[in-house]
C-alpha cells in the first residue's frame, strides 16, 4: 500500500510542479502549487512525519492559498504581465540547465553513499508529543533562533510594505 | 517497501523544476512561487534523510524549514508590493537600478 500511495502522490506532486512552471497566469501556478503541497503532505505521512504532514497543510498550504492570491489581486500581475514570458532561446537554455542540475543530483543520489542506509527499518513517528519533546529538548536552540528570525521577519515586512 | 533513492529522486526532480521555473519566468510572483518548489523539495529530502537515519532530526530540521519559508514568503511579498509600487511593474527585466 506504501509503494501504491507513493508512487501516484509523487506523480501527482511533479505534475501540479510542471504546472507551477508551465501556467503563464501567476493565479493558475498558486492552484498547482497548493496541490502539489498537498501531495507532498501526503509523502510526509507516509514517511511518517505525521506532524510535518498536519503542519504542511495547515501552515503552509493555508499561508499560500491565502496570501498570494492577495497579493497577486492586489498587484494585478497576472492580467498586465501575463504575455510577457522569456524569449525562446532562454527557455530552452532554462530547460536543460534544470535537465543538467537534475542529472547533478541523481548522479550524486546513486554514487554517494546514500543509498548504503537501511530502508526497510520502521519509520521513527514524527508525532506530535514526539516532535514536541523532540524539538524543546535538543533542538531548543534552532527553535528559539527560529522565533527571532520569524519576529525579525514580521517587523522587516511591516517596514518594508510601508506607506 | 519503497526505497530511499525514490523519495530523493522525486525530490531532486521537484527541485531542478522549480529551478527551471526560477529561470524560465519573468514575472516576480511565479519566480517566488518556484523558489516555494524548491524549499519543499528540500523539505521532502529531508524527511526522506529522517525515516533512512531512524531518527528525528529531519524531521525537526524540516519543520524549521517551514516556519522560515513562511516568514521568507512575508518579507518577500513585502519587498513585491513595494517594488511595484516604486517600479510599476514586475518583470525582473525591469528591475534594473543596480545594473550598471
Amino acid at each position: 500500500l506504501e509503494s501504491v500511495v507513493f508512487y501516484f502522490f509523487s506523480g501527482v506532486s511533479l505534475v501540479t510542479a510542471l504546472l507551477v512552471v508551465a501556467s503563464p497566469r501567476p493565479i493558475y501556478a498558486v492552484l498547482a502549487l497548493v496541490g502539489c503541497f498537498l501531495s507532498v503532505a501526503v509523502l510526509y505521512g507516509v514517511l511518517g512525519a505525521t506532524l510535518l504532514a498536519v503542519v504542511q497543510i495547515i501552515i503552509y498550504v493555508g499561508f499560500i492559498a491565502v496570501v498570494f492570491p492577495i497579493v497577486i489581486v492586489l498587484l494585478d500581475s497576472g492580467r498586465t504581465k501575463s504575455s510577457r514570458e522569456q524569449h525562446g532561446v532562454l527557455r530552452w537554455a532554462a530547460a536543460l540547465t534544470g535537465l543538467i542540475l537534475f542529472g547533478l543530483l541523481a548522479t550524486a543520489i546513486f554514487e554517494d553513499g546514500v543509498s548504503r542506509f537501511p530502508a526497510e527499518m520502521e519509520p521513527v513517528r514524527g508525532s506530535l508529543v514526539s516532535m514536541t519533546y523532540f524539538l524543546l529538548s535538543d533542538f531548543a536552540v534552532p527553535v528559539l533562533g527560529a522565533a527571532v528570525v520569524v519576529f525579525s521577519a514580521l517587523v522587516g515586512a511591516a517596514w518594508v510594505a510601508r506607506r | 517497501v519503497v526505497p530511499i533513492e525514490h523519495y530523493l529522486i522525486v525530490s531532486a526532480l521537484l527541485f531542478s523544476t522549480g529551478a527551471t521555473g526560477v529561470l524560465f519566468h519573468r514575472n516576480l510572483v511565479s519566480i517566488f512561487l518556484c523558489i516555494e518548489l524548491m524549499l519543499n523539495a528540500v523539505n521532502l529530502a529531508l524527511v526522506a534523510g529522517a525515516r533512512s537515519a531512524g531518527n528525528l532530526e529531519g524531521q525537526a530540521l524540516a519543520l524549521l524549514v517551514i516556519v522560515i519559508a513562511t516568514a521568507e514568503a512575508l518579507v518577500g511579498l513585502g519587498i513585491l508590493v513595494a517594488v511595484y509600487r516604486g517600479r510599476g511593474s514586475l518583470d525582473v527585466d525591469d528591475q534594473n537600478l543596480l545594473r550598471y
